[in-house]
């Protein structure tokens, strides 16, 4: 059985995947690759604009989600909590 | 009042101990202010305990690398600074082992660690050997905490975690070597050197934590 997600996993899963397309993403895309449902995305996208770890903006006319510098620096230092997660078992 | 120190080691040691704590001073600093930096990261007082058990050990091996190296240089202290040393470097590996010990076993019960506590350290001051009593209740507690480690390295197959897996073991076999000296002599420079490679393996864990940005 997969272990639960928590809220700082999800919240790396969403900015992971802004990172991994390269900085910018379609709410729809982020919608698939997080694995949410459309309420708790709004939930978790306000809650990232909120924390300026995600801003909105627009790309070929379309509504995009962009990576802050901050949102990055969150993404470094949870790589790394969660390296010393694994490596002690916490 | 007497106070008896006994020094333990060949003299050509001396010196060279206190470098070797050094090193493991930096390597359980460097795992206190990681974990601190996760507990300020995600608030999570998991990370904050383990910081707490890696500070107390990094105060109690200062402690003791700080009486080796006045030992070595001759400085004519009082005694009770010695025995400060030492004996904080004991007293307080023991909480940090203990509290180690209660953090893998994932429980909120405090009661029965405080109990472990309260014996080991008893064990340990009313022993006729307390050197003997601290080494055997450590190499106990850290059989307990390396067993935690090899479980988690099995589940995460990490390469990180088979170092912290892999110097927590050698932490406990040179406890063994540190009684077996006890006992019999002649394993003190042993005892010190796989403390010395279970440290230099941790170290090297940690910086594979701090690398770990992509």
């Amino acid at each position: 059985m997969t272990e639960r997600r928590t809220k700082m996993d999800i919240i790396f899963d969403m900015l992971q995947a802004i990172q991994d397309k390269g900085g910018t993403i379609l709410p729809t895309h982020l919608l698939y690759k997080s694995n949410l449902s459309h309420g708790r995305l709004k939930q978790y996208v306000n809650e990232l604009k909120g924390k300026a770890l995600v801003s909105e903006g627009e790309k070929k006319g379309k509504k995009v989600f962009v990576l802050t510098d901050q949102g990055a620096q969150f993404l470094a230092n949870y790589r790394q909590l969660r390296e010393f997660t694994d490596a002690f078992g916490l | 009042m007497v106070v008896a120190i006994t020094v333990r080691g060949p003299e050509w040691f001396f010196g060279i101990d206190s470098l070797f704590e050094g090193f493991a001073t930096i390597a359980l600093l460097l795992v206190t202010l990681i974990s601190f930096k996760a507990y300020k990261f995600t608030k999570d007082k998991k990370y904050r305990t383990f910081a707490l058990a890696f500070g107390l050990m990094t105060l109690g091996m200062l402690g003791r690398g700080v009486a080796d190296f006045l030992v070595f240089m001759g400085a004519k202290v009082h005694p009770l600074v010695l025995i400060t040393g030492y004996a904080g470097y004991m007293g307080l590996t023991l909480v940090a082992l203990v509290i180690l010990f209660a953090l893998t076993l994932k429980t909120k019960q405090r009661a029965p660690f405080i109990a472990l506590l309260l014996i080991s350290l008893s064990l340990m001051l009313f022993s006729s050997s307390y050197r003997l009593s601290f080494h055997a209740i450590s190499f106990i507690l850290i059989a307990f905490i390396a067993y935690h480690f090899v479980r988690n390295y099995f589940q995460k197959k990490a390469l990180t975690a088979c170092l912290v897996c892999a110097s927590f073991s050698l932490f406990g076999i040179a406890q063994i070597a540190f009684v077996v000296d006890i006992l019999r002599h002649k394993f003190f420079v042993i005892g010190h050197l796989i403390h010395l490679v279970a440290f230099g393996l941790l170290f090297v864990a940690l910086v594979r934590v701090l690398l770990k940005k992509k």
